[in-house]
């Protein structure tokens, strides 16, 4: 149903370039979507899971939750696309009638994503997956100056490389699957595979899940594979970057947990995967401490913390005990929308003050109050300072690690969180404090109305005061389906 | 399993592994087009007579499909981008051509010793799985030791058809919506990279990937 809002509206984008007339076609297109994703996640979640087109479609609890973030992630980005885009034109960075084109990629790239969440089988997310790289190379390309195209090159290049390891994966799965199950999509079902699983064929499934892991990991960003995510999220328009850091790693993401919850009743045990997305989670963290603090663009910044993110979410993941995951699968939500929340608003920064580089910016409380406020917020919301959620998630993130015996790597965590945390705040104190350059005092100053675009902020911060009861008990129905049930 | 006689089969390897060899091997740029094409025509070939064997109408329909596709579309897509960029030499770096050869033939080599603990499964396909590894390696070395955009192209086109034939090896074909969906992406990956040359040609006159070394830290 969605998806094939999101063709349609694709497809539409193409007729006129007009501004009036992509505002229209895209709010109806974001209605559409958010009305028929909507009861398909009500109804999910009302039965535990829910198909449709006899079982090609198919959500449960982990679907539904990433369902849910890609709607609300994409209605936010959206909207503030229609005013920046616009900006954007006037100030001829590109021609107006490339715009329709960016929609064009924009909803033939949800289209992928809301393929990859409403797939149960491993094939399909695989040709998903690879799908939300090509609907984004154009889209990271999209000014066409040299550094966006090296970007978008890079990008294209090391990903499409990265995922053909993982159909190869795909593809010994299916090879150990298929004489108890058929040659047919069964073979690559999470709903079917769990019932096979113990009796796959060892050798197989190991390579298997290893190239599996690790090519869905080039796409998620996980270090050392990381490289092409800062160069594409500094250089797409920050509209883009928000959807690539907030909802495209978290479906590469989905992808492994997919893997992931599927090894662990094979003969390989929990731990197989477990220890190899702990370890791609602490080096992660580890490697982006140096990257963070020596930082001097902004956007590059926060492409930076996405890594570290998905290192955190790793670890929760990884560790596979309730509380851990239940943190996990929170902090992918509040992730998605404090990293969304920061693109959008330091997209508008960069493109008010045409420059990316921190040393130039000063003095944003003096011109610009609101978004100053605004990067506050954000600030304490990214480093997981209480009481936002983020700092509930990842306190039952990194308990789970002493709790299982990690003490040393708890420890490590910890200290590169700390340090992370002392980082932004440098970076963020000196562009809100000090004195403006003068072109940038010549600026119109901002209204009130700005304030609107701190909504996501804001559920951030409610969300770490009280988790209301329906979210926990979806968390706890999540937690149950990436377990299987234990 | 494939309807033909081992010998055949052997002679059709070969083929795959030399055009892969020869890829690696080739100075110009649109010579190592050629080989992947023929290599292609001989997967896709394959792949009809794996179906003819076995009557699978929908497995022919695929491969005349993929026929089409991968060494009709694709290889037509790629001059056009070759000729407008005037690009001819493959531009070597780390390793010359003699050399690059060496390292693809220790590579085969390497590719058999991986995948003996596969063989319990399947073993009349031993050369037809290490070939496919093989490949795939043929693939990594090209990206990494040729500096011109389109042959790093190539290279992923190379690991994308030594990922065909180990499927189709260990697995006697994927699911079909499966393998559609794969094609569909490569054909389309194609049509993107085309775009992105052209691009990269307007903004530094070349498809050369040594000019883009700005992105950094």
């Amino acid at each position: 149903m969605f998806i094939g809002v999101a063709v349609i509206a694709a497809v539409g984008m193409l007729f006129s370039a007009k501004d009036t007339y992509l505002r229209l076609l895209n709010s109806v297109a974001l209605v559409l979507l958010t009305l028929s994703g909507g009861w398909t996640i009500r109804e999910t979640l009302s039965h535990g899971s829910y198909a449709y087109g006899s079982g090609l479609l198919y959500w449960d609890a982990l679907s539904a939750l990433l369902l849910s973030v890609i709607i609300i992630i994409a209605v936010y980005v959206i909207i503030f696309s229609f005013g920046y885009m616009e900006e954007e034109v006037s100030e001829k960075k590109f021609p107006r009638s490339r715009l329709k084109w960016y929609y064009f990629w924009i909803w033939i790239f949800m289209a992928t994503m809301l393929l990859v969440v409403s797939t149960p089988n491993l094939g399909i997310i695989w040709v998903g997956i690879e799908g939300t790289t090509l609907a984004t190379t154009l889209l990271v390309g999209f000014y066409r100056s040299k550094k966006a195209i090296e970007a978008a090159w890079k990008y294209v290049i090391l990903c499409v490389v990265g995922i053909s390891f993982a159909l190869l994966g795909t593809m010994l799965l299916f090879a150990s699957a298929a004489p108890l199950l058929g040659q047919t999509l069964d073979a690559l079902d999470w709903r079917m595979l769990p019932e096979v699983a113990g009796q796959l064929d060892s050798t197989f499934l190991r390579l298997g899940v290893l190239f599996a892991i690790v090519g869905y990991g080039a796409k998620v960003g996980f270090a050392p594979m990381h490289a092409w995510l800062p160069d594409a999220h500094s250089q797409a328009p920050s509209p883009v970057s928000a959807l690539l850091s907030a909802v495209l790693l978290n479906c590469a993401l989905y992808a492994i947990l997919r893997w992931y919850s599927l090894a662990n009743l094979t003969s390989l045990g929990p731990d197989f995967v477990g220890t190899i997305l702990i370890s791609f989670g602490v080096l992660s963290l580890g490697l982006m401490v140096g990257f963070i603090l020596l930082q001097n663009d902004i956007k590059r910044l926060l492409a930076y913390s996405s890594v570290e993110h998905m290192g955190i979410l790793a670890i929760g993941f990884g560790l596979g005990t309730r509380e851990a995951v239940w943190g996990a699968s929170l902090h992918l939500l509040l992730h998605g929308l404090t990293k969304a929340n920061l693109f959008v608003i330091i997209g508008r920064l960069v493109q008010k003050t045409g420059t990316r580089e921190i040393s130039k910016i000063r003095g944003i409380f003096k011109i610009w109050p609101y978004t100053g406020l605004i990067m506050v917020l954000g600030l304490l919301g990214i480093t997981g300072t209480p009481p936002f959620g983020t700092f509930r998630s990842e306190v039952f993130i990194f308990s789970g690690l002493f709790k299982t015996g990690h003490p040393l790597i708890g420890f490590l965590s910890i200290a590169f969180l700390t340090i992370i945390f002392a980082g932004f705040l440098y970076h963020f104190l000196q562009m809100l404090y000090g004195e403006p350059s003068e072109d940038v005092q010549q600026q119109p100053r901002e209204s009130v109305g700005t304030l609107a675009l701190a909504i996501p902020l804001l559920v951030v911060l409610c969300l770490g005061l009280f988790i209301p009861e329906s979210l926990n008990e979806v968390l706890n129905q999540v937690v149950n389906v990436i377990l299987g049930g234990v | 399993m494939v309807g033909f006689s081992d010998s055949t089969l052997n002679l059709v390897l070969l083929i795959l592994l030399g055009s892969g060899l020869m890829m690696v091997y080739s100075a110009r740029v649109i010579n190592a087009l050629n080989w992947w094409t023929i290599q292609t025509v001989f997967v896709s070939l394959l792949l009809i007579a794996e179906g003819i064997h076995n009557d699978a109408t929908e497995i022919i329909i695929f491969g005349i499909l993929l026929l089409i596709a991968k060494a009709g579309i694709i290889p037509i897509l790629l001059r056009r981008v070759l000729k407008t960029s005037r690009t001819v030499w493959v531009g070597e770096i780390f390793l010359k051509r003699a050399m690059s050869l060496v390292v693809a033939g220790g590579l085969t080599l390497l590719s058999y010793v991986i995948t003996e603990p596969m063989l319990a499964l399947h073993p009349s396909y031993r050369n037809g799985l290490a070939i496919a590894i093989a490949l795939i390696f043929c693939g990594l070395l090209l990206m990494m030791t040729r500096k011109i955009s389109m042959v790093q192209v190539l290279g992923v086109l190379l690991i994308d058809n030594g990922i065909f034939l180990a499927g189709f090896f260990l697995t006697q074909g994927m699911p079909l919506l499966v393998e559609l969906g794969a094609a569909f992406d490569i054909l389309v990956g194609v049509v993107i990279v085309g775009i992105l040359s052209k691009q990269m040609l307007e903004t530094y006159d070349s498809l050369n990937v040594d000019h883009m070394r700005s992105l950094k830290g």
